[in-house]
């Protein structure tokens, strides 16, 4: 981490384990292991001629997902090929509480000092198995508003071809942030520290 | 069922009043400030202060001012309100015209600490 250059880099490992949801959803029956590296890059070092870009940053993910099946047979006697597939994950958003607090206060207040409008696009690319190639992915602008204890989010999920999919959906969502909700547990480190 | 589903609810509902946050218990962020975030001032501003979204721990949160060359400023005299433990103010030497940074440094009061920084001028 550089904190002067708002610079983040990380390491993690996602599992998404098998049959632990309805099979109505299309829920897999095997795991997926997915290790990931993760950066993110505010721009709050640009130069004071640039300094309306200042609020900008950028976050995202590579990763690659492990299927512990290779083939999987439905119940109709289909087999499919389940082959690893590298993931990739990019979100452009512009900080408009960054913006107000450490660039320019430009007189919005509550409720709109704390929105942040944002794009993400996510890509799956299968690497084998047949499907090599088939890339699917969407584009979701959108926009956030965080609160001290929470966030909510509402984007645009627009498919970025016709592998997958035709139609336009949205998705909302509500992120607590625990650390602050309960920080003599949550909010402190596992391991050292205070 | 719908017995059952009543009973799930009330037992959320107990648990979550039972764990639920004591007010202001997040990261403290600058709200807004005075002179504001960015600003041009034709009079030198005697006091600055600073408005944050959550209440501060008065030990532990600092601020400065220095000009265009690292001088500090302000007079040393960071104190939270007592009136308003969510504004951070210090007073300010007589300032020329020239661009001025302020660094702040706060810890709310569940310990969390944040920090940043912003200019403000003032004009001939």
């Amino acid at each position: 981490m550089n904190a002067p250059h708002e610079l983040l880099l990380s390491v993690g490992v996602n599992a998404e384990i098998g049959a632990s949801g309805s099979s109505s959803l299309g829920v897999d029956r095997f795991s997926t292991i997915s290790p990931g590296i993760f950066f993110g890059k505010g721009l709050g070092d640009l130069p004071k001629s640039l300094s309306f870009l200042r609020p900008l940053a950028v976050t995202g993910v590579l990763s690659l997902d492990f299927p512990t099946q290779a083939k999987t047979t439905s119940d109709s006697g289909d087999v499919a090929q389940n082959p690893h597939v590298l993931g990739t994950g990019l979100a452009i958003e512009y900080s408009i509480p960054y913006l107000q607090a450490s660039v320019l206060d430009i007189g919005l207040r509550t409720p709109f000092n704390r929105l942040i409008p944002l794009v993400e696009l996510n890509f799956q690319t299968p690497l084998d198995r047949g499907q090599q190639g088939l890339t699917t992915g969407i584009i979701c602008p959108g926009i956030i508003w965080s609160s001290s204890y929470f966030q909510i989010g509402l984007e645009a999920l627009i498919p970025v071809n016709p592998r997958t999919g035709h139609n336009v959906g949205a998705i909302a969502q509500l992120h607590f942030y625990l650390d602050d909700m309960f920080p003599h547990t949550f909010g402190k480190p596992l391991f050292g520290g205070r | 069922m719908s017995s059952l589903r009543a009973l799930c609810c009330a037992v959320l509902i107990l648990g979550w009043s039972w764990v639920a946050p004591p007010r202001a218990a997040a990261h403290a962020f600058l709200d807004h400030a005075e002179p504001r975030v960015g600003s041009t001032v034709r009079t030198p501003p005697t006091e600055l202060r600073l408005s944050f979204t959550q209440e501060l721990e008065p030990a532990f949160s600092t601020v400065e001012v220095k000009d265009e060359s690292g001088v500090q400023v302000d007079r040393g005299d960071v104190k939270v309100d007592a009136d308003d433990a969510t504004l951070l103010r210090v007073s300010l030497n007589p300032l020329p015209p020239g661009t001025y940074k302020v660094i702040w440094r706060v810890v709310s009061v569940d310990t969390h600490p944040t920090e940043g920084d912003f200019t403000f001028q003032v004009s001939p």
